[in-house]
């Protein structure tokens, strides 16, 4: 090893450096789009320019200099790497000691929390990029997009019921989210969360006006727990398609999403649930014990979303402590390393849409539980396609889930208000999302570039010397 | 005189330097190796000498003025041209499409098709370069791509050649035809730069070679007055022992029986065609043969991983012709995949996740379908001690190793535990001397332990030192059985060639 530099200040070339540097490029970028984001809100309120640009420079400035300063001036140096050989010390993000060129066995702390900050920085960023995105499609079309987006805000987050409004909009989302994002990970585009959702919603009613003797707290773990398994065994269908006959499952699970909602649909409409008397397409209505009280006053908020966090709990052991998790993430990486090595790929896909489409079943009969009391025909609103953009957005991980289903439900919430308040058509809460749909798949394809420029890299320092 | 000079070469990437001060000096007219080691920096300093990466210090000089190449349409128009390890060609297209593709001879807004194909004519008949102009390039065997592909350089008028290690995908005789082109090339006064690490090349075809390691150059030979051995100590810095096969031992129980085996490829034609034959415990059996000729298929039929036609595999005293890769491994089976980056290893995984994907369904890694985390851990650590892997812990993701490195974690996975029987598929390719010696090694050392190795490779000097017996494999039938020591290269190269069959199966079948 040779080549000794003189170590340039640490704030010089931290970014240029690998994984911190593209989170000092987030952080920066985050304070930009801050700046101009508070600027034109400051301008649309008192219409003068240079009003705004000070508010922004604050803000953006306040941003940079909150989250940039201690990071690196304070929080990094704290992170220096004391080399086990020589004791000299590097900068927390070395491979290896900058004095006598021994490598670091250990993954360093910057390495963990510049990880953690680039994802959350990513979905951030993303949803700034959307929202600016959809502000030019408002004002040009017309409408004041400011005023647009403080109704959306208010109405997302602005007071407790508004906020309990979002989180119920996210309950759904986190489930759906999650059932989709474990498929991914396992490497199948499975599409057919929304077919599992009604199968599942389609079993909780029916165990809901079925078994009206039973007790409350049971008939509730018996309608989830039955939502669960229909939602599941509807999975298995396009899995057992896929693991046997090797069908491709986007078509199978698509083709399957219009099966599930059709049968539910004429179920209720001229099925056996069809309830004479009634003008709309629903089942009777569930048992007094099992419909989930509300939680808070104004707002149909109920136990289901305590459910989905524990589930995204769930999600996140099962995925990093079991031999499931562990067989999902191999074949997601490499199905044919998988295979050369033992795993019984067919039946981790069996598992793996199982456990998808009952994730699916879970917030199917969470709807029905807490918020609608029966099933009724096609209530779903593109949830599992929500879900679907979620784990996308989220990168497949059960945390990223949670907060990207927790963003869309503040969208979805306050975007019900919009039409109320001002002359933009809900269809904007769409756009934002389509838009939202976009800077993921651009993000996705940066990603791609900087990986293929990784690759193209010489793999690892030179091995040393044999004694 | 001197055609390029390189001086003082320097490549920095993140944490590593490829280059290290490099001067480098090649004469018009002569045919210069550029040897080491894996990492040793030799892909580098010819990327950089092409365009597609830029040095953070050093200067390039042709024919002693100093030139500044950015990108590779540059260095082709300074006459620098290379021939990569994977050919650029468009397989629909016939071979005077594809050298001239980009520069075609036209007539108005046409393509002068027959002055196209009357130029690669008769460029090929200048340099030797038996290839049919007119042929379309998916007919065409390897050896003969390769000749396009060098064809496309002379098109371009290319006056120094680059070629990346052109013979590790040929036959011996083919290597050979390539050697008889780059003479030829250099007596019509081009000038050739060989990447390789095989001295058996350097020594046949180099006027001098010039030995990296570690980023730096070791020195520059003229191999006419140099040993093999001189320059395989400078390469990897201490001297070598071959390893071989030492004693021959009696061959133990049976345990991998092959009956009358078919097998289909991808495309349900019959690629493995009657094949029989046994592995005993303590012996390796060498299956040689030119790459397509039903070694993928037969491997994967071995394995598990494709369904079998007709014939019976059995391992172990079991018959396992149905069964699967985890039951055949339970049985004691290990493989050593041919495709490290895509069979062998998940790039994306962690190097523990690597090390345990053979054995995390039973204890102590895993009970009851939970993982035991800290099992696993020591494991890797233990296996990354033993097999001396260099990284920087358990947690790095294998992706970030380096070809000798990353072959290591294959190695430390399958024979942790001494196996039964071992399949190993081309278990050194690309590797370097040092991690190829590693590799044989524990191929040897499992030998003596009585394993069972089936040893499929293409490098002859590798069968020739290891193996027991030899099996040759041509167009997916055994077409001849001998010991390494009746065995010439010459005699193998033929069989392998698909000549001299006949001979063969009488000698078989009578013995």
């Amino acid at each position: 090893m040779s080549g000794q530099h003189t170590p340039l200040p640490y704030w010089v070339i931290a970014p240029f450096l690998g994984g911190s540097g593209t989170l000092w490029w987030g952080v920066l970028a985050w304070g930009v789009i801050g700046a101009a984001l508070t600027a034109a809100l400051v301008h649309s309120r008192d219409r003068r320019w240079w009003g705004g640009a000070l508010a922004g420079l604050v803000t953006g400035g306040a941003g940079g200099v909150l989250l940039l300063a201690p990071l690196w001036f304070v929080l990094m140096p704290l992170l220096d790497r004391r080399c086990q050989r020589c004791g000299a010390l590097s900068v927390a993000t070395a491979a290896a000691c900058s004095r006598c060129g021994a490598e670091f066995t250990e993954r360093g702390w910057a390495e963990t929390l510049s990880g953690l900050a680039n994802n959350v920085a990513r979905v951030v960023i993303t949803l700034e990029l959307a929202l600016i995105a959809g502000g030019i499609v408002l004002e040009l079309s017309g409408k004041d997009a400011l005023n647009t987006y403080r109704v959306l805000f208010e109405w997302g987050l602005g007071t407790p019921r508004a906020r309990a409004n979002s989180l119920l909009a996210a309950t759904p989302l986190i489930l759906t989210g999650l059932g989709t994002a474990i498929a991914f990970r396992a490497g199948i585009f499975n599409v057919g969360v929304e077919g599992s959702l009604y199968m599942g919603a389609l079993a909780a009613a029916w165990v809901g006006f079925t078994f009206t003797d039973v007790p409350g707290l049971l008939l509730i773990a018996l309608a989830f727990a039955v939502a669960a398994v229909a939602g599941g065994l509807w999975g298995l269908v396009p899995g057992y398609l896929k693991a046997r006959l090797r069908v491709d499952e986007v078509v199978t699970t698509i083709m399957l999403n219009y099966v599930a909602i059709e049968f539910t649909s004429y179920m209720v409409q001229s099925g056996p649930f069809f309830v004479p008397g009634m003008a709309n397409a629903m089942s009777k209505t569930i048992a007094k014990q099992a419909q989930l009280p509300r939680l808070i006053k104004g707002s149909q908020f109920n136990a289901t979303f305590f459910l989905a966090l524990v589930c995204v709990v769930v999600v996140l052991l099962i995925m990093t402590r079991t031999r499931l998790g562990y067989e999902t993430r191999l074949i997601g990486d490499n199905p044919l390393f998988a295979r050369w090595s033992g795993v019984l790929v067919g039946a981790t896909i069996l598992q793996v849409m199982f456990l998808s489409g009952a994730l699916g079943g879970l917030a199917g009969a969470g709807q029905v539980l807490g918020v609608h009391y029966n099933f009724t025909a096609r209530f779903s609103r593109g949830f599992g396609f929500d879900g679907l953009t979620i784990a996308l957005l989220a990168r497949n991980s059960p945390v990223g889930v949670l907060i990207g289903a927790l963003l869309f439900g503040a969208l979805r919430s306050g975007g019900t208000t919009i039409e109320l308040f001002t002359d933009v058509p809900i269809d904007l809460v769409d756009v934002v999302q389509a838009l939202i749909i976009f800077f993921v798949a651009v993000d996705l394809n940066l990603d791609f570039l900087s990986r293929r420029r990784r690759a193209a890299q010489p793999q690892e320092p030179v091995a040393t010397p044999a004694a | 005189m001197t055609l390029l000079r390189m001086t003082g070469i320097t490549k920095y990437y993140p944490g590593v330097v490829a280059n290290d001060g490099i001067d480098f000096e090649v004469e018009e007219g002569e045919i210069h190796a550029l040897v080491g080691e894996n990492g040793a920096g030799k892909s580098t300093l010819m990327k950089v000498l092409y365009g597609m990466e830029k040095a953070d210090a050093g200067q390039i000089y042709l024919h002693d003025q100093p030139v500044n190449i950015p990108n590779p349409q540059a260095a082709i128009r300074l006459g620098i041209d290379m021939v990569h390890q994977h050919f650029e060609l468009v397989p629909s297209m016939t071979v005077a499409e594809n050298v001239a593709l980009g520069h075609e001879p036209r007539r108005g807004l046409f393509v002068d098709r027959a002055a196209m194909l009357e130029r690669v004519r008769a460029l090929s008949e200048q340099f030797g370069l038996r290839v049919d102009p007119a042929a379309v390039v998916a007919d065409l065997s390897v050896g003969e791509q390769q000749r396009v592909e060098i064809l496309k350089l002379l098109y371009r008028n290319a006056r120094l050649l680059i070629l990346d290690e052109p013979s590790a995908v040929l036959t011996p005789q083919e290597v050979d035809d390539l050697f008889a082109v780059l003479r030829r090339l250099v007596a019509e006064g081009r000038t050739a730069i060989l990447i390789t690490h095989k001295l058996r090349e350097v020594m046949a075809v180099c006027d001098r070679a010039t030995v990296l390691r570690h980023g730096r150059v070791v020195g520059t030979v003229r191999v006419a007055e140099t040993q093999p051995e001189t320059i395989a100590r400078m390469m990897v810095g201490r001297e070598l022992e071959v390893i071989r096969r030492t004693q021959t031992q009696p061959p133990g129980e049976p345990v991998l029986v092959v009956h009358n085996l078919h097998v289909r490829d991808d495309r349900d034609l019959p690629a493995v065609r009657g094949v029989s034959f046994t592995v005993h415990a303590g012996e390796i059996v060498g299956l040689a043969g030119v790459e397509g000729n039903g070694q993928r298929e037969l491997v994967e039929a071995l394995v598990g991983l494709r369904a079998v036609e007709t014939g019976e595999v059995v391992l172990m005293h079991q018959p396992v012709t149905e069964a699967g890769n985890r039951r055949r491994r339970a049985l004691g089976m290990a493989i050593i995949p041919e495709d490290r980056t895509r069979q062998g290893l998940s790039a994306p995984s962690t190097l523990t996740e690597n090390l345990v994907a053979t054995r995390y369904h039973r204890p102590p890694y895993s009970r009851n379908g939970i993982l035991a985390l800290r099992p696993m851990r020591a494991f890797a650590q233990q296996a990354i001690r033993q097999f001396d892997i260099r990284v920087r812990g358990p947690n790095v993701r294998v992706r970030t190793l380096s070809g000798g490195n990353a072959q290591k974690v294959v190695v430390a996975r399958e024979l942790a535990e001494v196996p039964r029987v071992l399949i190993a598929a081309q278990p050194t390719r690309g590797l370097d001397v040092g991690a190829t010696q590693f590799v044989h090694g524990e191929l040897l050392r499992l030998r003596q332990a009585g394993t069972g190795i089936l040893l499929i490779s293409a490098d002859l000097d590798e069968l020739l030192a290891l193996a027991d017996r030899l099996l040759v494999i041509f167009e997916g039938q055994l077409v001849g059985e001998m010991t390494p020591e009746t065995a010439t290269r010459e005699r193998l190269g033929l069989l392998m060639a698909g000549r001299g069959v006949a001979a063969e199966v009488e000698s078989v079948s009578q013995g």
